[in-house]
């Protein structure tokens, strides 16, 4: 059998949810035979972090979960910053969970000197940029569980995972959160949902829901194996994005009527000439309430 | 003579100083949380509805917990304005079970990825007690996504209501996944059925059964631990809750509380030392929330017969987590079986909160770890202060030698740090959260 | 092929420009197919080849109007100008047209808007006018990012406009205004803008 990959878990600041929301990989059976976790947050790895801190172990993919701060924030007795520099020297991969790895997230939201690894929100500023080549980026607040097993995977079977200009994997983050939403007829058809708690109806148009402009694959690779905000009822808040979160998060913004944001990639001139003769037609089917 | 000791895998990390006796034993012990990330002021100025995204992402483990205080305090701003809502039924059970299923999942994980690799010389295999946890939180997390769309981190509580809104099909697969999740419980914490396990009314009777948690009774009776971690036997329940009622217990001695007077200080430290958990007291002396607390209020018969034999020890604090997992599981059935799919999910509030121009809130919830309270101030729809009040500041707030605070009061005379350590991890420690 | 092809487009204009013209002076249901038809020298069966029947005809009109509008505006819209200045490009277009072509506005106003049971099938709503009001809305939100327009509700904001140039242009075609109507567009102009215009936008 080949060796299994190593792998090292390290956080810098973080809640705890990319960590969290890993544990729910259904495959993780699977995982725990196929990577040996040299360190991880939440479960015994027959190492502690103090040791980690000590020694210099040899990795082979290095995770990363929170986003980093240079200065301020000691683990085990040692900068959080310069325990994930020095074993992002060491690792061949360094997978990025979450958004606050990825750009910053929330974490740099509410303190200005928190960067991702390789980026600071849009910027390749971040301070871990000078591995850059090395990172892959899998943004989200938090990580979707099988996200981080792709990219595990792909690793061990020795594949190039082919990235975005955010080094986000394209077979994750080629789609919009858009596609595969179960209210995909209602948004062609330019019919809201008028109001929360309800089945039917699409959310971008009045809601704020940012899937259509929102890299991600949350309505292909479904929550749990079972759902997603949007199907639940819920609008995708963008967090898979450079940025996050923006503000107004319920309420989508317009100017004059027009939503400020296109779907991604669509020309305002499209999407208006688009949007125009859709909601020319009234569909009765959609328009009235099944239920 | 003083000692560091680097406490991992409590949601975060602490620190924590001991003083000890020349015999090895504890004759003090300070508390750090070294960092803050600045929730409450990140969330000032922004639109209010925002907080339903934002508070959450204090805690990847009781995000949920954070999300329903954080509606239920929106909620509280209309009522404080004089404007009523009407959250349905279905609304109110919906909440109410995805967040118990957030407290099932976290009381799985702690039981075995906290507490028992913290139990010295326990013998577990490492592997399996992580697939046990991840088994029983996956199952969780989905339950909660056929309801909210995902866990961690959803937003689907709004003042209102709740935005999904599910079939019977969700409904009997949240059931099946309820199912599952007795299994997990049978096979692996106390082989019983969660509803037998809610029959047990002796003490003597869950040492003598089998399964993770009967084991570990034994262990702590063999190792004469049964009455270590004994504190101020103050209990206090901010919140109604699945299982009980708000209230505060001294001993077995209830009272009814006014939340008024549960008041958070200073955080402080000793030179040299940096932290950042204020400490919360009720009218000045330190309580403990959690479970216990939760048991000891509601007058459940098992774990006060615990407490007329071990106080407040580590032992009942873990019995009554345990515990909690089966009554928890009762509940979400009889819960979900009560909704009326007829009813709506969502009313709209009659004004939005940018037409009131001043209005402050407070929401609280039980959640895993003990009570949570939001406090929002609002001017014309926009946040101009945020307060949160977590469950680890009840009970790992720092006092002094002479007055000590609640986990402190539980290690002090302990005979050494490993044990100290264990006491400490039994009452379930998130320092994320502390940390907000 | 192409000559061809060309040729017929250019018959197909002048259908049109033929028909609205009757349409506009007579009213949409006292003209007749044969009457088109005669004006352009045509037989009537030939006509038929062009457009399958008279609200196959109007819609095309409509249809005709709205893209040569859109065209113009779509060109201001193009132009590194301000607001201001965009505003009063669009009126005079809007008014050059009602001076100089008024068939093409007293169909809009007489014929569209008045008979909405000719075009709803195949004209729902706002289609047939589509390449307009694309244009129409590129202009508002452009100028709301701009943070040059307050920022509403798009028909608060687009009746203001073209119903004012609508009611000008009406108030011409009853010969009720004392003056031409282009020397009022500097004015209207800039009541436009002031009416729109954002609380921080320039004077």
């Amino acid at each position: 059998m080949a060796r299994r990959p190593r792998v090292l878990w390290l956080q810098g600041v973080t809640c705890n949810g990319d960590s969290h929301s890993f544990l729910n990989a259904s495959e993780m059976p699977q995982i725990l035979e196929k990577f040996h976790f040299v360190y991880h947050p939440l479960f015994e790895t027959g190492y502690t972090l103090e040791s980690i801190a000590k020694e210099y172990f040899d990795i082979d993919i290095l995770v990363i979960e929170g986003g980093l701060l240079k200065k301020g924030f000691k683990r085990a007795g040692v900068e959080s910053f310069e325990l994930i520099e020095r074993y992002a020297s060491i690792a061949k991969q360094i997978v990025c969970a979450g958004n606050c790895a990825s750009f910053g997230g929330i974490s740099r939201k509410m303190d200005r000197n928190v960067t991702g690894a390789a980026f600071c929100e849009q910027e390749p500023t971040g301070l871990l940029a000078s591995y850059s080549s090395k990172i892959i980026n899998l943004p989200g607040c938090p990580i979707h569980p099988q996200w981080l097993v792709y990219a595990l995977e792909m690793n061990r079977h020795g594949q190039t995972i082919e990235l975005d200009e955010f080094r986000r994997p394209v077979e994750l983050y080629g789609y919009t959160v858009h596609e595969g939403c179960t209210r995909n007829e209602y948004f062609e058809w330019k019919i809201d949902a008028k109001g929360f708690g309800v089945r039917e109806g699409c959310l971008f148009y009045e809601h704020g829901c940012q899937g259509p402009f929102t890299h991600g694959s949350c309505n292909k690779i479904l929550w749990g194996g079972v759902s997603s905000k949007t199907r639940a009822g819920m609008p995708c808040i963008g967090c898979t994005e450079p940025g996050f979160p923006s503000t107004n998060l319920f309420e989508t913004k317009t100017l004059m009527s027009i939503p400020a944001k296109m779907p991604l990639g669509v020309p305002k001139r499209a999407y208006l000439t688009m949007t125009g003769i859709a909601k020319a037609f009234k569909i009765e089917r959609l328009e009235k309430k099944k239920f | 003579m003083k000692i560091e000791r680097f406490i991992e895998r409590i949601e975060g990390e602490a620190t924590l100083l001991f003083d000890k006796n020349r015999d090895g034993s504890i004759r003090f012990v300070e508390i750090f949380f070294p960092h803050i990330r600045g929730m409450e002021k990140f969330l000032e100025r922004k639109p209010a509805l925002d907080a339903l995204a934002i508070a959450p992402r204090v805690c990847g483990i009781c995000g949920h917990a954070h999300l329903v205080s954080a509606a239920k305090a929106l909620e509280s701003c209309y009522e404080n304005a004089g404007i009523e809502l009407n959250i349905s039924a279905k609304a109110e059970a919906i909440r109410s079970l995805t967040l118990s299923l957030e407290i099932i999942q976290n009381h799985f994980k702690w039981f075995y990825l906290t507490l028992l690799p913290a139990t010295e010389g326990f013998e577990t295999k490492k592997d399996k007690s992580v697939l046990t946890a991840h088994h029983a939180a996956s199952l969780c997390s989905r339950a909660i996504a056929h309801l909210a769309g995902q866990w961690p981190h959803t937003s689907y509580a709004l003042p209102g209501g709740v935005m999904c809104d599910p079939t019977h099909v969700e409904m009997l697969q949240t059931e099946s996944l309820l199912a599952q999740i007795d299994e997990v419980f049978k096979n692996s914490i106390l082989q019983l059925d969660p509803k037998d396990a809610c029959k047990i009314a002796k003490v003597e009777t869950l040492f003598e059964k089998n399964g993770d948690f009967p084991d570990l009774l034994r262990y702590f009776r063999k190792k004469g631990w049964e009455r270590v971690g004994q504190s101020h036997d103050r209990f206090i329940v901010l919140a109604n809750h699945p299982i009980g009622g708000a209230g505060k217990a001294i001993k077995t001695r209830l009272a009814p509380i006014d939340i008024l007077s549960a008041k958070e200080d200073e955080a402080i430290a000793p030179e040299g030392f940096i932290n950042h958990a204020k400490p919360v007291r009720y009218n000045r002396r330190f309580y403990e929330a959690g479970p216990l607390a939760r048991a000891m209020v509601a007058k459940s018969y098992l774990i006060r017969q615990m407490h007329r034999r071990y106080k407040d020890a580590s032992l009942s604090r873990i019995t009554a987590r345990v515990m909690e997992i089966a009554k928890l599981l009762e509940y979400c059935k009889k819960t979900l079986d009560s909704i009326d799919l007829s009813e709506p999910s969502y009313v709209p509030p009659p004004v939005s909160l940018k037409e009131i121009e001043s209005t402050r809130g407070q929401g609280y919830v039980e959640a895993a770890r003990g009570s949570l309270l939001h406090g929002v101030h609002l001017y014309r729809g926009k946040i101009t202060r945020y307060c949160i009040t977590t469950p680890t500041q009840w009970n790992l707030a720092n006092g002094t030698p002479e007055y000590p605070g609640v986990a402190q009061k539980a290690m002090i005379g302990l005979p050494n740090e490993k044990v100290a350590e264990m006491v400490f991890k039994s009452f379930d420690i998130c320092s994320v959260c502390t940390t907000q | 092929m192409k000559i061809k092809t060309e040729k017929k487009r250019q018959r197909r204009v002048e259908i049109l420009l033929a028909a609205l013209e009757l349409f506009s002076q007579r009213g949409y249901y006292v003209t007749t197919m044969p009457e088109i038809a005669k004006k352009i020298q045509m037989s009537v069966g030939n006509l038929y080849n062009y457009f399958s029947s008279k609200e196959d005809l109007a819609q095309a009109i409509i249809q005709y109007i709205s893209q040569m509008l859109a065209e113009k505006i779509h060109d201001v819209n193009n132009q590194p100008i301000s607001v201001k200045e965009k505003i009063r490009q669009i009126v005079k277009i809007y008014f050059d047209i009602a001076a100089d072509q008024p068939q093409m506005i007293e169909y809009f106003l007489r014929i569209y808007l008045a008979n909405r049971e000719v075009f709803s099938d195949g004209c729902e709503g706002m289609i047939c006018v589509a390449p307009f009001m694309t244009e129409i809305m590129v202009f508002f939100e452009e100028g709301v990012r701009a943070e040059d327009l307050r920022n509403q509700d798009f028909f608060s904001a687009f009746g203001l406009f073209m119903g004012y140039l609508g009611g000008m242009a009406f108030l011409k075609g009853e010969n009720v205004l004392p003056k031409e109507l282009q020397s009022y567009s500097d004015e209207i102009a800039e009541n436009i803008y002031r009416a729109l215009k954002s609380d921080g936008a320039p004077a």
